[in-house]
């Protein structure tokens, strides 16, 4: 019951939150003048002779809290706006990105997290052995590589010189025809799942093809941080009086790293996979848009650079929920991790 | 009374980037069955480095460059001699917590915060009495079979859990039998098992004078407070019974009556258990309340070695004497302090290690390192102006 009732009150946090963030937001809009902003409407040259009535059309020449409210009261409507960019309303926009990126993030966060937590325990077990050298090299480079420069190279390697190997975009031309034909059901709109439980296995594989490089990129880039995370929380672990204790117990040293370190080494590793899922999930620009994978990182760097202002303020909205759900799912896990830490 | 330690010119080195630690030089000590020796000294003078050194939890930097480490393994009455130095890690691992144990000075430290407090009490009889927790299931479960009263799919559960044990009683963990320990509905014997040893914790809990043990066992480490927290050390240490307890400032952290009552504890448990202990602390008061033997260390050395009566009466070393001048008495208004300090382990002074700071100090002292001698009936010092 106490769980619960704390579950309500971190997600009535959510509120407060995205009043904030969309306050911010309109102070920014502010900023700009409504001629500026009415440019965002304009389509031809006819109507940038009449720019007085497109901003009395929209109403940009209010007071920024008048527009701030008349916003509100449209997203209290379920109405978030039109998207240029994407040529759809907002929220539809929305649901038809979104598939792309869980599935991109539903790949690479558990094999960066896995990798990560394997690497960083074993250079921590092995320390100042080779093997510890080797991953912390990794780890350094992985974090110094620019992601657009990782993936344009395994691109021009794996798509250039092998031609075609592992090719950019969400499916093939001939998977995506199917996929997008009548005898084939779309339960989630995610690719490799969808093929799956229409029992299409070239689908599932090819989608799988598509999915390789950008998974390849994140995994490389973001499993360092996890992996130095492990390596020195594991390392202060070992360092404990517990682990005195349980060798002078008499465990083997399986059960001293296995049972007792890691269980605790875990405790800060959570957090930060918990920041890592968010980031994932709140579309990973640079990666969808040099492979070309239509996810919310395409769409929200598309609308940043178009002034697509609705789809913006959605991005904003969106992430906001992001961050406090993700917040709320790690203060829980890390309850369970750490037993000294009481919810409520 | 036969011999239960021997510990025979022990050197430990620590290889740090300041240079060469010699933490240990040449120690050698005895402790007979069911004897208490106490271990005192200044900070930094070795005292934990023997105690890890006989348990061989010595980790690199540090490592034990010789010497011998005699343990009495005594079955049935029929002495057996071993050099733990000698011996496989993983045979230490069987007498580690088994045979020798170890509580150690922070309670709060040496317990794991995500643990409760009967699963790390478990797991010392998980470790070492598995035959006898998988006896004792066996026997259960076939009194549970017994029961008329069963429905048929327990009757199966049931079963199946008494081939499980059997197979484990029959021969060692074979690789089958862990593989099939993994799969589900056929693991039950492992909650069995662990349910039993929980039980034997409780026990263990009551033994140490934990109020409500039943509920203790299911607390986290960082709910108890530091007096109990020190008792479920112990009971950690002491749950398979073993011969040698090594105590390792267990009383340094706790409240003066909580360190009252873990000492009774000590020398009450030491009673029952038949267990003769290795007691460090740098508090030569309650040396003197526990132990019947007392060995002064000084900078990696043993300077002296005596009963308690006699060390307290008759201390010959330089620097026991100035040791116990320097503890508070009543009547005594100004205290000595040695002077100079603890020497730099890097670089021990040449000779006797106490030379620099020792009163009576020749030029013999300087060069050539004293061996320790029997000057009494139980009393034997390392300095050149006793002995021969």
């Amino acid at each position: 019951m106490k769980m619960t009732n704390y579950i309500i009150r971190r997600l009535l946090l959510i509120i407060p939150v995205l009043i904030g963030v969309s306050i911010i937001i309109f102070i920014i809009l502010s900023l700009f003048s409504p001629e500026q902003r009415a440019a965002v409407f304009v389509t031809d040259v006819k109507q940038l002779r009449n720019i007085q009535s497109v901003i009395k059309k929209h109403g940009l020449d209010a007071p920024i809290y008048v527009q701030y409210f008349r916003w509100i009261v449209e997203v209290l409507h379920g109405n978030l706006g039109w998207s240029k960019t994407a040529e759809r309303p907002v929220l539809d926009a929305f649901f038809y990105f979104l598939p792309n990126t869980i599935e991109l993030g539903l790949f690479s966060a558990p094999l960066i997290i896995l990798i990560g937590i394997y690497l960083g325990e074993t250079s921590a077990v092995y320390r100042d052995k080779p093997i510890d050298h080797l991953s912390r090299i990794f780890a350094i480079v992985g974090w110094s590589l620019p992601s657009f420069w990782l993936g344009l190279m395994l691109l021009m390697i794996f798509y250039g010189y092998f031609s075609g190997l592992l090719p950019p975009e969400a499916l093939g031309v001939q998977a995506s025809l199917v996929v997008k034909s009548g005898n084939f059901v779309r339960f989630t709109r995610i690719n490799t799942i969808d093929a799956l439980l229409n029992r299409r296995w070239w689908i599932f594989l090819d989608a799988l093809r598509h999915l390789i490089l950008p998974v390849i990129t994140l995994t490389i880039i973001d499993c360092a941080m996890v992996m130095r995370i492990m390596r020195s929380s594991m390392l202060e672990a070992m360092g404990k009086g517990y682990i005195i204790t349980a060798r002078a117990k008499g465990a083997d040293e399986r059960t001293v790293i296995k049972k007792h370190a890691r269980r605790n080494a875990m405790i800060p590793v959570v957090t930060v996979s918990g920041y890592l899922f968010a980031m994932l999930m709140s579309g990973v620009v640079i990666t969808e848009t040099i492979f070309d994978r239509k996810g919310l990182g395409w769409w929200w760097a598309r609308a940043a650079i178009q002034l697509d202002i609705p789809a913006v303020l959605g991005a904003v909205l969106f992430n906001g929920i992001l961050f406090v759900l993700t917040n709320l799912i790690v203060d829980l896990l890390y309850a369970y991790f750490d037993p000294r830490v009481r919810l409520g | 009374m036969s011999e239960l330690l021997n510990v025979q010119d022990l050197k430990t080195n620590f290889y740090t980037y300041e240079g060469v630690v010699k933490a240990l030089d040449e120690v050698s000590f005895k402790i007979e069955e069911g004897d208490t020796l106490g271990l005192v000294g200044e900070t930094g003078c070795g005292k934990s480095v023997t105690s890890l050194s006989i348990m061989r939890l010595i980790f690199p930097p540090g490592k034990i460059e010789s010497g011998k480490v005699i343990f009495n393994l005594k079955n049935n009455s029929k002495s057996r001699y071993v050099d733990l130095l000698k011996q496989t890690e993983h045979w230490m691992q069987m007498i580690r917590g088994n045979e020798i144990s170890m509580i150690f000075q922070e309670p709060s430290s040496a317990l794991n915060p995500v643990y409760t407090v009967g699963e790390q009490i478990a797991e010392s009889f998980l470790l070492h009495q598995k035959r006898q927790l998988y006896q004792e299931a066996a026997s259960k479960i076939d009194k549970e079979l017994t029961k008329k009263r069963n429905f048929f799919i327990q009757r199966i559960t049931l079963s199946i859990e008494k081939k499980m044990c059997q197979l484990a009683l029959k021969e060692k963990e074979t690789f089958i039998f862990k593989f099939l320990s993994h799969i589900p509905l056929l693991n039950m014997h492992l909650h069995r098992i662990k349910k039993i040893a929980l039980d034997k914790s409780v026990v263990l809990l009551r033994m140490m004078g934990v109020p409500n043990p039943e509920g203790v066992v299911y607390r986290y480490p960082h709910e108890l407070s530091g007096g109990m927290q020190q008792r479920v050390v112990i009971a950690i240490a002491l749950a398979c019974h073993p011969k040698l307890l090594i105590a390792d400032e267990p009383t340094s952290n706790l409240d003066v009556t909580i360190q009252a009552q873990i000492l009774d504890l000590i020398k009450e448990l030491k009673k029952t258990m038949k267990a003769s202990v290795l007691f460090i602390s740098h508090d030569l008061g309650v040396i003197a309340e526990v132990c019947r033997w007392v060995a002064v260390m000084y900078a990696g050395c043993i300077c002296e070695l005596a009963t308690v009566e006699e060390l307290f009466e008759n201390p010959l070393h330089p620097y026991t004497r100035a040791l116990l001048r320097s503890i508070p008495r009543p009547g005594i208004k100004n205290l000595e302090s040695i002077e100079g300090n603890v020497p730099n382990l890097v670089n021990p002074p040449s000779g006797c290690r106490f030379h620099p700071r020792c009163p009576k100090a020749k030029e013999k002292c300087t060069r050539v390192k004293p061996k320790i001698k029997k000057v009494g009936k139980d009393h034997f010092v390392a300095c050149h102006f006793y002995g021969d």
